[in-house]
C-alpha cells in the first residue's frame, strides 16, 4: 500500500487510490458528504456522522420558507372552478408534463379514439358531461393503467383538449406566473367531496354529491373555523349557490356575494382568507359560468380573469397570493397517475380508498412571490393550501390529509426580489352562454359546438369561428349544486336565493362586452 | 484539543449553513434528509443516503410497514410505483416507528444511472401494500455527466494498468481531471 501524504488531500487520493481495493468507505463517504455541505473533508471526520449527513443533504434541498411570522403574504385568496383536467386545459404548457395530441383510449366497444382538439367547441352541447363518480373515476383509473375515460359514462368528449390559442385566459396567467403539474384533487370523487376537502381536509365520509340534510350541516371543521377561532379574518364569497351551505347556519354566516370580493378587494380590505365561487346554475342550460360542462368555458374565463384583476389591482396584491384550481377533474383525460396519501378515513381496499387523490387539475398561483412562467412539479393537493395557510397563522392540522401533505409555500420564491408590478393580463371579453338547444348531433365521434354570444357584438352574431350548430346536451342535468335550491335546504337555513347575472357575476357590469 | 476542533467545526458547519427557519416543527412532521453526490457516472454505483425522522406519534397512523424508496428519474411520478427511473434504494424502514416515540433511521442504497442528463432524486415514504405516500422529496437532482464519466473511466484505466506504478504523474493529472469533472461527491 502506498504511503499517503496527507498534507496533499489530492495526493493522498491519488495514492490511495493505485490500491486495487479502493473502495467506497464510510470514512471517504463522511468527508465527501462534508464537502457538499460547504465544509472541508476533514470536518467529515470531526462532526457527528448525523449532523454531516443531514446538513448536506439540507443545503441540496430546496430553499427553507421563512418563518410564518415573516411570510409575507398576508392575504390568500382561493378561486375554484369546475371539472376540467390539466392534460385537457394546459397538457401543451412547456416544461410542465403534459400530453394532448396522440394519445389513444378504447371504448365500451373496442373501438379506439383519438385525443381531439376542441378549438372553438365552449360547451360540448351534443356531448355527455364526462362521467366523474367516485365509481367512474376509478374506471378511469383503471388501477393506474390511466386508460378508461372511454369505458365510464362518457363519451369523445370527455378526450378532447383545448390549446394555447383556445381559452382566453388561463394560458396567459400560466405563463405568467407558477403553475403545478402535479396538483391532483383531493378525492377521486365529484364536486362535493372535493369542495369540502377544499375547507376541512375531508368530505366527512361522503364519497358523492350528498347534502348533509340530516344534520343541518356537517360540523364546522374547516379552515375558516380555525381561522375565526385564533382571530384571523376570513370570508367565503358566492356568486349564486354558496357550497358553505354545506356547514349549515356557521358557513352561511361567513358568506359574502362575489360583488362585496370585488369592492374590499379594490379598497385593501380583504379578510386573510378568502374562498370565491363562480356562478354554479344553469348548467343544464348551458348558461353556468363555473366551465363545468355544459357552461360556455369563456364564461368562466371571463370570471376567472375578473377576480384576478381585481386581485392584482388590489392594494393587498404586494403580500398576497391568490390560487386558480379547478374542483376536479371532470372525467377529462390525464396521463398521470394520482397517488394515495394518508386520510382520516383511508382504506386499502381501493374502493372505499378516500386518501385516494383524484386525476390533476389545472391550479395556478398568482403572487408577486411566485415565480415568473415556472412550472413547479411537487405533488399537492387542495390540502396544500390549507398547510399554507395554517403555516402563516401557526394553526393545528384539520386532519391527517394536511398533517401529512406538502406545503404549497415551498413553490414560491421567498429569496427574489418580489415582482409588485402586476403583469399586463388580457381581459377577455365578457359572455354570456346560451342554452345548448336543439337535436343531439347524430355522430357522437363528432364535436358540437356551442352558440354562445360576446356581449356587445351584434345580436345574433356567433363567436369567431364557431359552429353555431344547434345540439342539445344528451343527458341534460343540472349541477350538483343545483340541489342546495331544489331540495328545499337553502330555504331551511333561510338563504335568500338570487340568480347570476352579468351585473352580480363581473367586476364591471357596465363595461360589459367591452374589450380594453 | 480535540473539543476544540470539534467545537471549530461546529462554528464552521453554522456559518456555511444558511438559517433553516421552521425546519422541524409541526408543520413538517416528517422530515427526509437526502445525500446523494450531485454529479454522478453513468452505469457506475450512485449511493444514497435518507434519514427519515418524524414528531412523536405522526407515524402512527399507518397500518403497515413503511418502506424508504428512491428511484432516479426524469421526473417523479407521484409515487415510487408510477416513477420510471432507477432504483436507488427500497428498503424496508429499520426500525420501524413506535407509538408516541420521535423517530429517526437511516437507510442508504445506491443504483447505477443508466442515462446521461439532469435526474430528479425522487424520494418516498411509502406504507407497504397501498404505497400510500406519507412523505415525498423531489427537490434534490444529480446530474449523470458525461465530462465525469469519460474522465472517471480514462482514470480507472490507467490505474487498472499492469505497469501502474511506473507512470504515477499520468496518474495524478488523469486523477485531477476526474476530479473536475467529477467533484467531491464521487468516489473515485
Amino acid at each position: 500500500m502506498p504511503r499517503v501524504d496527507v498534507q496533499d488531500p489530492l495526493e493522498a487520493e491519488c495514492l490511495e487510490a493505485l490500491d486495487a481495493e479502493a473502495f467506497h468507505t464510510r470514512r471517504d463517504f463522511l468527508q465527501r458528504t462534508a464537502m457538499m455541505a460547504g465544509l472541508a473533508a476533514g470536518m467529515g471526520l470531526v462532526l457527528d456522522p448525523d449532523t454531516v449527513l443531514g446538513e448536506a443533504a439540507r443545503r441540496q434541498r430546496r430553499t427553507q420558507l421563512p418563518s410564518p411570522r415573516n411570510l409575507p403574504i398576508d392575504t390568500f385568496v382561493v378561486l375554484m372552478m369546475e371539472n376540467r383536467s390539466f392534460d385537457h386545459y394546459l397538457g401543451w404548457l412547456p416544461n410542465a408534463d403534459g400530453r394532448q395530441a396522440g394519445l389513444h383510449f378504447t371504448d365500451k366497444s373496442g373501438k379506439t379514439h383519438a385525443t381531439h382538439r376542441l378549438a372553438n367547441n365552449y360547451q360540448g352541447c351534443g356531448f355527455l358531461d364526462p362521467d366523474h363518480s367516485w365509481d367512474g373515476g376509478r374506471t378511469e383509473l383503471d388501477r393506474g393503467r390511466m386508460d378508461g375515460f372511454l369505458k365510464a359514462d362518457s363519451d369523445v368528449f370527455s378526450i378532447g383538449y383545448y390549446a394555447e390559442p383556445d381559452l382566453p385566459f388561463m394560458p396567459h396567467v400560466a405563463r405568467e406566473f407558477t403553475t403545478f403539474d402535479r396538483f391532483f384533487c383531493s378525492v377521486l370523487s365529484s364536486t362535493y367531496p372535493n369542495r369540502e376537502y377544499m375547507h376541512a381536509a375531508q368530505s366527512y365520509g361522503m364519497k358523492a354529491n350528498t347534502l348533509p340534510t340530516s344534520q343541518g350541516g356537517f360540523p364546522d371543521t374547516t379552515i375558516f373555523a380555525a381561522l375565526t377561532k385564533a382571530g384571523v379574518s376570513n370570508r367565503y364569497f358566492y356568486t349564486d349557490l354558496p357550497v358553505s351551505a354545506l356547514w349549515g347556519a356557521n358557513g352561511l354566516k361567513r358568506s359574502s356575494q362575489v360583488q362585496t370580493y370585488y369592492e374590499q378587494a379594490a379598497a385593501g380590505t380583504l379578510p386573510a382568507l378568502s374562498f370565491v365561487d363562480p356562478s354554479f346554475n344553469g348548467e343544464s342550460q348551458g348558461t353556468s359560468g363555473d366551465e363545468h360542462p355544459h357552461g360556455d368555458v369563456r364564461v368562466g374565463q371571463a370570471f376567472i380573469s375578473d377576480v384576478v384583476h381585481a386581485f392584482v389591482e388590489s392594494p393587498q396584491y404586494k403580500r398576497g397570493a391568490l390560487f386558480i384550481v379547478y374542483d376536479e377533474w371532470g372525467g377529462f383525460f390525464d396521463h398521470v397517475i394520482p397517488p394515495r396519501v394518508p386520510d382520516l378515513r383511508a382504506s386499502s381496499n381501493e374502493a372505499d380508498d378516500f386518501g385516494q387523490m383524484g386525476l390533476r387539475i389545472p391550479a395556478v398561483v398568482v403572487s408577486p412571490y411566485a415565480r415568473h412562467g415556472h412550472v413547479d412539479h411537487s405533488v399537492y393537493g387542495f390540502e396544500s393550501i390549507l398547510k399554507m395557510v395554517r403555516y402563516r397563522y401557526g394553526l393545528p392540522p384539520l386532519t391527517p390529509r394536511d398533517l401529512f401533505a406538502n406545503n404549497i409555500a415551498a413553490a414560491f420564491d421567498w429569496r427574489s426580489k418580489p415582482r409588485l408590478e402586476p403583469p399586463s393580463l388580457p381581459t377577455p371579453a365578457h359572455v354570456m352562454a346560451t342554452a345548448c338547444s336543439g337535436s343531439a348531433p347524430a355522430d357522437s365521434g363528432g364535436v358540437g359546438a356551442g352558440v354562445g354570444t360576446v356581449l356587445g357584438s351584434p345580436p345574433g352574431s356567433s363567436p369567431p369561428g364557431s359552429h353555431a350548430r344547434d345540439s342539445q346536451p344528451r343527458r341534460p342535468k343540472p349541477h350538483d349544486l343545483q340541489k342546495l335550491l331544489t331540495s328545499g335546504y337553502l330555504d331551511r337555513l333561510g338563504f335568500r336565493y338570487r340568480p347570476a347575472t352579468p351585473s352580480t357575476m363581473y367586476r364591471h357590469p357596465s363595461k360589459l362586452g367591452m374589450r380594453p | 484539543m480535540r473539543r476544540g476542533v470539534r467545537a471549530a467545526a461546529l462554528a464552521g458547519l453554522a456559518a456555511a449553513i444558511p438559517a433553516a427557519g421552521a425546519v422541524a416543527d409541526s408543520f413538517t412532521p416528517v422530515r427526509m434528509t437526502i445525500a446523494v453526490a450531485s454529479v454522478a457516472r453513468l452505469h457506475h454505483p450512485l449511493a444514497v443516503t435518507v434519514r427519515v425522522s418524524a414528531d412523536p406519534g405522526v407515524l402512527d397512523t399507518r397500518t403497515a410497514p413503511l418502506r424508504i424508496r428512491v428511484k432516479l428519474a426524469r421526473e417523479c411520478g407521484g409515487a415510487f410505483q408510477y416513477t420510471s427511473g432507477v432504483v436507488l434504494l427500497d428498503k424496508r424502514l429499520n426500525p420501524q416507528p413506535t407509538t408516541g416515540d420521535p423517530y429517526s433511521a437511516i437507510a442508504r442504497g445506491a443504483g447505477s444511472p443508466a442515462a446521461y442528463g439532469s435526474r430528479v432524486v425522487c424520494t418516498y415514504l411509502e406504507e407497504e401494500g397501498d404505497g400510500r405516500v406519507f412523505a415525498n422529496d423531489e427537490a434534490v437532482t444529480t446530474n449523470v455527466s458525461k465530462a465525469c464519466t469519460v474522465a472517471a473511466r480514462r482514470y480507472d484505466h490507467l490505474r487498472r494498468a499492469r505497469d501502474a506504478r511506473r507512470h504515477r504523474s499520468r496518474i495524478r493529472a488523469a486523477r485531477r481531471a476526474a476530479r473536475r469533472a467529477c467533484g467531491p461527491g464521487v468516489p473515485l
